[in-house]
């Protein structure tokens, strides 16, 4: 936890930093001298101390909890990331093919990832989503969603 | 109270597009609540993009119907599982697991279903006739007192989410950091957008809030996911039975009050509140040794007490513009996007919109108390439902939920990106829920502060002039205090424990 715990407090700390650099070109009022950097300095000063007394929380109190480390050799966390990939993606791809393919591919490739090898149900669960999300967000409440190939179809 | 508007918004909401659809909020509330690792905020967050294209009333009348459905559902997955579907269903698992096990399941989940029903009802009354008043007593807040309630509102839930405060401090401040991006209230000077138009009005608050809720869940699904079926008890009885309602009916009572009380304090949701009237059956009960093994009033109390909540958090909402708890939080965020600021005003400018929250909140107990009791056994099926499937459609549902809001794929990325986050702040610690309520009081914080300081002229002593804004002031550092020393303790406790288990070896 020790070590977790000094990179989340130094990254506090590293926050704060940027936020007081950054906010210095912002304008001042010329009469009140409280201008847009005023609340964000003032969080990020709060954010400071946080930080301070998380680091010294750390070292000066022996902590009975384990670290939750991330490693990559995790095949939970791999899985997690490839799905993240897979996310970004599906939305890019989705701009060009359209929603409707673009979604049965992702959903088909996700729950592969996640041990269903289930075939016509992965296709059919694919299938009616893809179908109700189209139908109630465009059908029913008029929100364009990409149809990509399938403009001249649909 | 004008009883004659608040029949007619009674009547509004008993129309059959307006019933079918809180009915729908109602039965989509229950199915997001019954299943694990699905919260009622989630719900919401999902559900608000399909509001978009409803009025007013009837888009409260569903995402009103959710909240309720989800307090409830999450008592199935609690006592068929030993699961919560929502926190607010941790308490019920204390007995209603236990029941289950000797084979009462369809016990528990009756008395949960009757709790829930009359404590939310409580919780509905209290609202109506309390949070007039409420907004009566706030129309003589000026912009000190604004201030320091929204100061207040995050210290209360900074002192209840984490188990480290310090961490919880830190996700309050870094979501107070994060509403800055964005223009400058009073100047409109852009801050820290990189050039992206996009982020001129803030980072957009549902994509945020379903990142941080929705997709980071379902990162944290996938990488603890493990195949196989989970196995769930038959359910039959549908009520409970005149004895069991005799004998919880005062505990129901108690714990729908003290449920509505919890809930209208801001930053306090369904999980205290449950706790808190668990733990007051339990003091009062004459046989207290027997919680924990399988006590029928362990489930009543709790049960309606997180019900009872649902009321009570919408009285800071209405009257003051403060959620009660995440859920309302993303409630407020959606009475903004349909082009309404709650708070005092609106009972003055839009009192009918304020009845119609009442009425439908009256209509979405009724309908989950129906749903609930024709649709138990079909629910408790529904836990059993394979995660392999749910999580695609879920990851589905939640980015094009972020798209729908301004049909841009920057904030489906920005979705992606704070899911990312949320998943790396929960799994070291740190709490979401004040980041979510930083997002929506901060803009109230500076923008008051700002104000405050342009009449005071730059002098910040003139809030503590305030005796109102001095009391919140004063509350918000006490409980950060008492939490921290209530931490320490509890850390003390444990690391005495570990050394005795060491001792011992």
């Amino acid at each position: 936890m020790k070590k977790t715990n000094t990179i989340w407090g130094i990254l506090g700390l590293l926050l704060c930093a940027y936020i007081w650099i950054s906010s210095a070109s912002f304008p001042t009022d010329a009469v009140m001298k409280i201008g847009p950097d005023f609340f964000p300095r003032l969080m990020a000063t709060g954010m400071g101390i946080a930080s301070v007394l998380l680091l010294i929380q750390t070292y000066s109190t022996e902590s009975t909890a384990k670290a939750e480390a991330i490693s990559f050799a995790d095949p939970g966390i791999q899985r997690a990331l490839i799905i993240l990939v897979g996310a970004v993606v599906y939305v890019i791809v989705m701009q060009y093919l359209g929603f409707i393919p673009a979604t049965i591919i992702f959903m088909m490739f996700m729950m592969y990832k996640l041990q269903f090898r289930q075939w016509v149900r992965m296709l059919l669960v694919s299938v009616a989503t893809a179908a109700f999300v189209q139908i109630a967000f465009q059908g029913m409440l008029d929100i364009q969603l990409p149809m990509g190939i399938l403009e001249n179809f649909l | 109270m004008d009883f004659g508007l608040y029949l007619q918004c009674l009547f509004n909401a008993l129309h059959p597009h307006a019933l079918l659809v809180i009915f729908a909020g109602c039965l989509g509330g229950i199915l997001v609540g019954s299943l694990p690792g699905l919260t009622a905020t989630m719900g919401v967050a999902l559900l608000v993009p399909f509001s978009f294209g409803m009025d007013m009333d009837v888009s409260i009348g569903m995402l009103l119907g959710l909240y309720c459905g989800a307090m409830y559902g999450g008592s199935i997955s609690s006592i068929l599982i030993h699961t919560p579907g929502t926190p607010a269903a941790a308490a019920t698992m204390l007995d209603g697991y236990p029941l289950s096990q000797q084979g009462q399941a369809s016990r528990a989940l009756s008395m949960s279903l009757t709790a829930s029903f009359i404590g939310g009802l409580l919780g509905c009354l209290i609202m109506t006739f309390l949070s007039p008043q409420v907004s009566i007593f706030a129309l003589k807040f000026s912009t000190s007192e604004y201030f320091a309630l929204a100061v207040f509102g995050l210290s209360i839930i900074v002192s209840i989410s984490s188990q480290n405060v310090l961490k919880g401090v830190m996700s309050g401040f870094f979501g107070l950091i994060l509403c800055t991006v964005g223009s400058d209230p009073i100047s409109g000077y852009p801050r820290y957008i990189f050039g992206q138009m996009e982020l001129y009005e803030g980072p957009p608050f549902i994509p945020t809030l379903i990142g941080l809720f929705a997709v980071s869940e379902i990162l944290s699904g996938v990488e603890k996911f493990t195949a196989g079926k989970q196995v769930v008890q038959q359910v039959s009885q549908i009520l409970p039975t005149m004895a069991d309602v005799k004998r919880c009916l005062v505990t129901i009572i108690k714990g729908g009050v003290i449920g509505s009380f919890i809930g209208s304090i801001p930053g306090a949701g369904g999980d205290i509140a449950a706790f808190v009237s668990y733990g007051e059956a339990k003091r009062s009960s004459k046989t207290p040794e027997k919680f924990g093994t399988g006590m029928i009033e362990g489930v009543a109390a709790s049960e309606s007490a997180n019900n009872g909540c649902t009321g009570g958090a919408m009285i800071p909402l209405l009257s003051l513009g403060v959620p009660g708890d995440s859920v309302t939080a993303i409630l407020l965020g959606a009475f903004i996007i349909h082009g309404l600021q709650p708070g005092p005003l609106l009972y003055k400018e839009h009192i009918d919109i304020v009845y119609m929250v009442f009425a439908s909140m009256l209509v979405a107990n009724v309908a989950m108390f129906i749903l609930g009791a024709t649709g138990v056994k079909f629910f408790a099926k529904v836990i059993g439902i394979d995660k392999r499937m749910l999580l695609p459609i879920i990851m589905v549902l939640s980015l094009i939920g972020s798209y729908s809001m301004r049909n841009s794929f920057f904030d489906v990325f920005i979705t992606l990106g704070f899911g990312v986050v949320g998943y790396l702040l929960q799994r070291f610690g740190f709490p979401l829920p004040p980041i979510l309520l930083a997002l929506i009081l901060g803009p109230m914080a500076e923008s008051n502060l700002r104000r405050t300081l342009v009449i005071s002229q730059g002098d910040p002593s003139v809030i503590l002039h305030q005796p109102i804004a001095m009391f919140l002031l004063i509350l918000a550092v006490v409980s950060l205090v008492m939490s921290y020393r209530s931490q320490r303790k509890v850390a003390a406790r444990m690391l005495a424990a570990k050394k005795a288990n060491e001792a011992d070896k």
